[in-house]
């Protein structure tokens, strides 16, 4: 055993030297590789954690943003539906109610140019009758050659005048 | 995209081949430029120990010890470029120095419980880191062949018996304070001797005896395990050295070394590799409740 020892040069002093080196290797290796590399390691996988997560979070918000987008865009659409339909009610109503009016008004026009209309015949034929009675007044002097009195043109218009009232 | 992607690979492929070349092929022509010189094949035999150089006090100082030296300013200046000024987005050394951090720690937690590979990750991953930047250090140039009073200046730490001896001590020292601290004494004995196998009734009185016998077979394994681990990564690495000195002082130019400049690269990888790993597992037969979980859970079904 101890020839082995020897032949192979292990004895104690060499040993204890080997094995302080190998432990100021790991040291160093400890402070200034493992430590600071999971450190980062450790820190990586956080932030990618905590980067899975908001992104987790913004896709939900997302998906939420589109639900309600959508809702509301199928609340306006409602809504716009709805206000286009009583746009419609109240032009159809507007229009009736316009269109009575016209009528009323194109009824009341055409009854008032009746009147005038009736008023103004009457006033012609009176003053076409008036103008007859006064021809056939005229004409009655000349024919029978006399002057006739105020009763005469009287009786003769009056006459006259049932004559083409008749007629 | 993806074309580039391809070119910078083959690119990256090239300049590894070009440089795993020189590195073998530049300490075959420096040795046998040497070994021309001297033209005497036994000076150029490697001593199993590492020789004494010179004594600091009573301290002797071995070849392997400065070879140490070196390593560890390598590891330390490499890990400095590389954690100085850390990024979140890793570039340049940063980059080498995470893969390596995190691969270690993915392989540690792969094989232990999360509380014991936390315990044990700084440990393993020292181990490998250390072992493997001081086998292929070991294969560069001047390494062995640089000589001061006919010794040479530089040796591999793990071609030095002290150091692997001293990796298996601290080990063995810390598998068992880890072993005491996951199972606690009572526990640790039941963990070695305790009948297993959710054994009940009279049956355990018979069985009882033989796990006795195979507790005391797994004590002697306990206690060779730190041994084999130092002796296998020091015969490697140690026959390696002995067997690239030989080839390279007994053909012509050296040249028949280079085939083993290649096979030593991937025994230095494979060695660090081993070792790392054999520790993790034994460590990991001593801090596992394996087999009562299996019960327990059998029991629960």
């Amino acid at each position: 055993m101890g020839e082995t020892l020897h032949t192979l040069g292990i004895d104690l002093p060499k040993l204890i030297a080997q094995t302080i080196n190998f432990a100021i290797v790991m040291f160093v290796l400890w402070k200034w590789a493992y430590k600071p590399v999971l450190n980062m390691l450790e820190l990586r996988r956080e932030k990618i954690a905590e980067s899975m997560t908001n992104a987790d979070q913004v896709k939900q918000e997302l998906a939420n943003a589109r639900t309600k987008s959508q809702e509301i865009l199928n609340e306006a659409g409602t809504q716009g539906n709805k206000l286009i339909e009583e746009a419609r009610t109240s032009a159809a109503r507007i229009l009736e109610q316009e269109t009575q009016k016209a009528i009323a008004t194109a009824n009341d026009i055409i009854a008032k140019a009746r009147q005038a209309n009736e008023a103004e015949l009457a006033r012609m034929k009176t003053e076409l009758r008036r103008e007859v009675g006064r021809l056939v007044v005229s004409t009655t002097a000349r024919v029978t050659g006399k002057v006739l009195t105020t009763d005469d043109q009287q009786r003769l218009a009056e006459e006259t005048n049932r004559q083409l009232a008749a007629n | 995209m993806a074309v580039n992607v391809v070119i910078g690979s083959m690119r990256s492929l090239r300049i590894i081949i070009v440089c795993f070349l020189l590195a073998a092929v530049l300490p075959v022509a420096t040795s046998a430029l040497g070994a021309g010189k001297d033209g005497d094949h036994a000076s150029h035999s490697v001593s199993p120990d590492a020789p004494t150089l010179f004594h600091v006090g009573p301290l002797p100082v071995t070849n392997s010890m400065i070879y140490t030296w070196v390593v560890a300013a390598v590891i330390f200046f490499v890990i400095r470029a590389g954690t100085r000024k850390m990024g979140e987005v890793p570039s340049g050394v940063q980059n080498i120095v995470e893969a390596a951090v995190e691969g270690l720690e993915e392989l540690t937690k792969g094989l232990l419980e999360p509380k014991v590979a936390r315990w044990v990750f700084p440990l393993v991953a020292t181990f490998f880191l250390f072992i493997v930047v001081s086998n292929l250090m070991g294969l560069l140039p001047g390494v062995g062949s640089i000589k001061w009073n006919g010794n040479p200046i530089f040796r591999p730490p793990t071609a030095d018996a002290n150091m692997t001896v001293a990796m298996a001590a601290v080990f063995f020292v810390m598998s068992t304070w880890w072993a005491l601290k996951y199972n606690g004494p009572l526990g640790l004995v039941k963990h070695i001797f305790g009948v297993k196998g959710g054994m009940k009734g009279l049956i355990v009185i018979p069985l009882s005896l033989i796990f006795i016998f195979i507790g005391l077979i797994e004590v002697i394994s306990i206690c060779i395990r730190p041994v084999a681990l130092a002796m296998r990564l020091y015969g490697n690495i140690y026959g390696g050295e002995s067997v690239l000195t030989i080839m390279l002082t007994n053909s012509p130019l050296g040249i028949g070394a280079l085939p083993f400049y290649f096979l030593e690269l991937l025994v230095a990888v494979v060695q660090a590799l081993v070792f790392t790993l054999l520790s993790i597992a034994f460590i990991g037969t001593l801090c596992s409740h394996s087999d009562d979980e299996s019960h327990g859970a059998k029991d629960h079904h």
